[in-house]
């Protein structure tokens, strides 16, 4: 029997640490199972057609307000309109771009990022509309795509030497398509909640590195049985995690994910909620190396009483959003880093009678900033009342080529789902260029 | 509960079994100091369950049923060429049962039982005998507090959820017919703390248009959404048609007027009272603290007349924008509107007839598909005038057999349950979303995070059935006061009694013997809802509760993290854990192998798998069990449903 109370020393790890990349779980016995070796293989991608531009960003922290941003009291106040009602424009430190009343912060660095407030998109439904938003494709019965973040993955490829994952998302809603029909090397990892980072990744003080490696082995002769039995995708998917989970239990990194390393006053200006926090964490990641992370935020959804609730939800997106970008700025991470935050549509520009905004598809904004994206400026305007694009439409497609595009990501690749059909990053997309400069 | 007093001294000797593997016990251990007794604990409320049992007397019909419906789909298999699965091994079985009706794996002993029992009918007596247990009911909440976007908090501002909760589980209990359930749901008007049951519409509280697409969603099977907008992309819908049926429910208020003349007196009555308060509490500065009085007192759904117009920006031909809209059901037949009726109650009588097309048919699909994993018709929610079931005499048959029962859902499940084709093997090959699926057997299933979190409670908790979430009329009773009368005295005595019921000591009386390292050790249905995002059950994908049927059985890292090291894991390897004391019992490693496949997987361990075990135990001797166990529960094998 082994002495359990050695603690777990350089050696033992060293030795885990080769144990784990041995793949074991599943992994090896299935090497010869097309499932992960068509994708080990995956990076470089293959270019199938149309030149690529090189990439002005290596990483993104992508900002998604759900339950649908009201776009006249946000990012598309323009001051004139009958239907500002209870928002008035401020100026901004960027000549000619005014923000709503609630959100004085990020008018002092409005410098550092672009808006579009030509979006637009058809459905009005929650799922619908994000679902769209995160693929850019209409959400299917037969098929699930990939988020953003997971086609990153697919279409750079996987990182060998890595311990922490490229691919996360913080806050995230229940129907998040992580990597949808790609292999599950690129589903995003998801954290619950950001004060809590990654958890359950210590071992209990009882067990030795030995003893942990007992079991793993056990569970790998226990499952041999029934993985052969059933063959199936989401059976293997779990291979994948185990591999991913154990690599991560022995990282080096995984202060990462800890919001204790960071001081209060520093923790404090992004805002003490979910949100703040979240963007916090992200930042934390990104200073990782990590590529892809979204953080979401909720309470959009204002059908009653607008005026009563905006308040605090646009004053925390402020708050978070702009230490966000001073911190990217101040820490050299925004020149390379791209920052988006979008919604899934926008709100009716008429105030209904609960003193609400309704779900309003016609219109509605995005904002970007870092990795290549110009500064001050605003790409495409809506009419008068705020009701549809008058002038430069842009699709969601087009948006998600836009991030697509500053990633140096193949536009015109063409990956096919197991079932033999197309895909591509942005679907029929067409990058905003001009945001870059 | 997780065992308060440790095991008796004549198994002392062995209670060291597992320490090596275990963590530090924990849990609260007798100090030598002599303590002034403790104040006695606050009583405990508790709700009465009544269970509605299924008929004895109907067992023949079920029986029939299930042959027939066996009958169509092995035609299907002929026509197909389909060679369907073999029959599951009384093992399979009696885990399958346990999950798809009661929502967890059996215990050893439950498993031990069938595996001996030899009747002849000891798979249609074991279908009856679960059914009729509470926690058939709390399984089946848990999936329809996926679909109907049940929250504990609240409703709708400053109205708890728990109320209306506790409602939709009672209608489970006492298998309420499904259609007088959606009946009473759609029609229920009054004070939301008197009638629960306007707990249905206060959900989407303001959101009159969404409530309708929702509702034609859940019960009908349909989407009518995307014609909310612009008439329907890949439907027949058009947007006048989205409005013409919305306008039945257009009328619904939800709140009173905190100003009504009649009931108040003209003043506003939330104002008057804050300003009362203010006298009485120093403290209270005129803000929400009293809200969930003030406002959850005036929470109500009332029909006002009100008439749908169409929108300012309505763009088709067919109709004029901001003209008024005349309701029509979407299917027919069209029902009539008389003079004096309620358009609200016309519609939902409408839809949960027995002559609507889609409300059998989508109810009876629902349910075939928690059975078989796969609906007859997918999805289940997005049914179209074009679309075919695999199988449409069997897709027809089923939904006759749902009016035949008069909407009895327990009924029919029981005969899906005891068809041949539910009590086939899982298919061995992947299903691809999109391509037929003809039925050799119900398709593999990752266990849903409640069943996951069950099985769990099950592996370590001695009576997980005793433990009850706090009623809601603990609080309801000191909520529910008409403003009209009631004193300001009378609120703030109220409010602090609200505080002194729901805070910790209250909990911890009720909790004390179900808690381990902080986690509420009781079965998902008893838990709060939903849970916070880093919790286990959310980890495994419980549903946020924000959209219809939000819930995932997506594998991810954080999960795999939670089984390695989680408290849960390592709980049911804590001396005072039923599946320690289980192992404990038996006598020869043989024996305790038995108990530790039988908990975990429901069967005995194979010659190959006693070998590895056994081995492991020779070298690890006392750790080698933990080792054993936490393998077992680490394997997919246990977190998928065969």
């Amino acid at each position: 029997m082994f002495d359990f109370t050695q603690k777990f020393d350089d050696l033992s790890r060293r030795s885990f640490m080769e144990y784990a990349a041995k793949s074991l779980l599943g992994v090896t016995a299935l090497s010869a199972a097309p499932l992960f070796a068509a994708d080990a293989k995956a990076a470089p991608a293959k270019k199938k057609a149309g030149p690529v531009t090189p990439a002005t960003a290596d990483r993104v922290i992508y900002l998604f307000m759900t339950g649908a941003m009201s776009h006249l009291d946000t990012f598309d106040c323009v001051g004139g309109r009958a239907n500002e009602a209870g928002t008035k424009p401020i100026s901004t430190k960027a000549s000619g771009l005014t923000l709503g009343s609630w959100l004085p912060n990020l008018a002092k660095v409005a410098d550092q990022f672009s808006i579009v407030r030509s979006l637009h998109t058809e459905t009005a439904d929650h799922e619908k509309g994000r679902y769209l938003m995160r693929t850019s494709y209409p959400e299917i019965a037969s098929i699930r795509h990939p988020g953003m973040g997971s086609w990153v993955m697919r279409l750079q490829g996987v990182r060998a030497g890595r311990s922490l994952p490229d691919n996360v998302v913080i806050n995230g809603d229940n129907r998040h398509p992580g990597a949808g029909f790609l292999e599950p090397i690129y589903t995003p990892i998801p954290i619950g909640d950001p004060n809590a980072g990654l958890q359950n990744t210590k071992q209990p003080e009882y067990l030795t590195g030995g003893s942990f490696r007992t079991r793993l082995d056990l569970i790998d002769k226990f499952d041999t049985g029934f993985r052969k039995k059933y063959p199936q995708k989401q059976v293997e998917a779990y291979s994948e995690f185990y591999k991913q989970a154990t690599a991560l239990m022995q990282s080096e990194d995984l202060k990462a994910f800890d919001l204790n390393e960071e001081k209060k006053e520093e923790r404090e200006k992004y805002g003490m909620d979910r949100f703040g926090q979240g963007c916090m964490l992200a930042r934390r990641l990104i200073e990782n190396d990590v590529k892809f992370v979204e953080v979401t935020f909720g309470n959009w959804d204002m059908h009653t009483d607008i005026y009563d609730k905006i308040g605090d939800t646009a004053g925390n997106m402020d708050r978070a959003v702009a230490a966000l970008l001073e911190d990217l700025k101040t820490r050299g991470l925004l020149k390379r880093t791209m920052v988006v935050l979008v919604s899934e549509f926008g709100r009716t520009p008429k105030i209904n009678q609960n003193d609400g905004r309704d779900h309003h598809p016609g219109v509605f904004c995005g904002l970007m900033a870092g990795g290549g994206i110009r500064g001050g400026m605003v790409w495409g305007t809506s009419d008068k009342d705020g009701h549809s694009p008058d002038k430069d439409a842009v699709t969601v497609a087009d948006f998600n080529a836009t991030i697509a595009h500053g990633l140096g990501l193949p536009l015109d690749e063409e990956v096919f789902s197991r079932s033999g059909r197309p895909f591509k990053v942005a679907h029929d997309g067409k990058p905003v260029t001009k945001l870059f400069g | 509960m997780f065992r308060t007093a440790c095991l008796t001294l004549k198994f002392a000797a062995l209670c060291g079994l597992l320490l090596i593997a275990t963590p530090s016990p924990s849990l609260a251990q007798k100090s030598g100091k002599k303590k002034p007794p403790p104040p006695p604990p606050p009583p405990v409320p508790v709700r009465r369950i009544v269970v509605d049992k299924v008929n004895p007397e109907e067992t023949t019909r079920a029986v029939a049923s299930a042959k027939l419906i066996d009958r169509m789909i092995n035609q299907n298999y002929t026509k197909y060429k389909v060679k369907p699965n073999e029959m599951t091994t009384d093992e399979q079985f009696v885990r399958r049962a346990y999950l798809d009706i009661t929502g967890t794996i059996p215990t050893f002993k439950q498993a031990r039982a069938f595996a001996i029992n030899k009747g002849s009918d000891k798979r249609q007596r074991l279908i009856d005998t679960l059914l009729n247990t509470p926690e058939a009911s709390g399984h089946l909440y848990n999936y329809w507090a996926d679909v109907l976007r049940l929250r504990d908090r609240e409703v709708t501002n400053n109205a708890p959820g728990k109320v209306y909760n506790e409602w939709v589980k009672e209608s489970l209990e006492k298998n309420v017919p499904y259609d007088q359930w959606v009946l009473e749901m759609l029609t229920a008007e009054g004070k939301y703390l008197d009638k629960p049951a306007t707990g249905y519409l206060l959900r989407d509280s303001g959101m009159p248009l969404d409530s309708m697409n929702n509702t034609v969603r859940i019960f009908l099977g349909t989407q009518i959404g995307c014609a909310q907008c612009h008439d329907h992309p890949f439907d027949k819908w058009r947007r006048k048609e989205f409005y013409e049926v919305a306008s039945y429910m257009y009328g619904t208020s939800y709140r009173m007027n905190a100003g009504d003349k009649q009931k108040f007196g003209g003043q506003n009555v939330v104002n008057k009272f804050r300003e009362e308060l203010k006298k009485i509490d120093e403290k209270y500065d005129g803000g929400g603290k009293y809200n969930r009085f003030l406002i959850g007192n005036l929470v109500e759904v009332s029909d006002t007349g009100r008439k749908l117009i169409l929108p300012d920006d309505y763009q088709y031909d067919d109709a004029k924008p901001k003209s008024a809209v005349n309701p029509r059901t979407i299917f027919d037949p069209q029902p009539q509107i008389s003079p004096g009726d309620t358009p609200r109650v016309v519609f939902a009588k409408w839809l949960t007839s027995p002559q609507n097309p889609r409300f059998a048919k989508t109810i009876a699909n629902r349910m075939w598909k928690r059975l078989f994993g796969i609906g007859q018709i997918e999805p289940v929610d997005d049914m179209m005038d074009e679309t075919v079931a695999e199988n449409p005499e069997l897709m027809n048959y089923l939904t006759s057999e749902m009016v035949r029962l008069k909407f009895d859902v327990k009924e029919y499940l029981r005969i899906l349950l005891n068809t041949e084709a539910y009590q086939r093997q899982a298919t061995f090959a992947e299903v691809i979303p999109g391509e037929e699926y003809h039925f050799p057997g119900p398709i593999l299933r990752r266990m849903s995070a409640e069943q996951v979190w069950d099985s769990f409670i099950t592996l370590a908790v001695y009576d997980p059935e005793q433990y009850q979430a706090e009623p809601a009329r603990v609080q309801t009773e000191l909520l529910n006061v008409d403003l009209a009368k009631i004193s300001p005295e009378e609120i703030f005595k109220r409010d602090e009694e609200l505080r002194e019921v729901t805070n910790s000591k209250h909990r911890d009386a009720r909790n004390k013997n179900y808690t381990y390292q902080g986690v509420l050790l009781a079965r998902a249905a008893e838990q709060p809802a939903p849970m916070p995002a880093s919790h286990f059950l959310r980890q495994f994908g419980q549903s946020d509760r924000e959209s219809i049927e939000a819930s995932t059985t997506d594998g991810s890292v954080p999960q795999v993290l939670q089984m390695f090291n989680g408290t849960i894991t390592h709980m049911i390897l804590h001396p005072k854990s039923l599946m320690y004391s289980n192992v404990v019992l038996a006598k020869t490693p043989a024996e305790r192998l038995d108990v530790i496949f039988l908990s975990i997987l429901s069967r005995k361990p194979t010659a190959e798998e006693k070998e590895i075990a056994m081995e492991e135990i020779e070298q690890h001797k006392e750790a080698g069990y933990g080792n054993v166990i936490w393998s077992l529960v680490n394997t997919r094998e246990f977190l998928f449903v065969q």
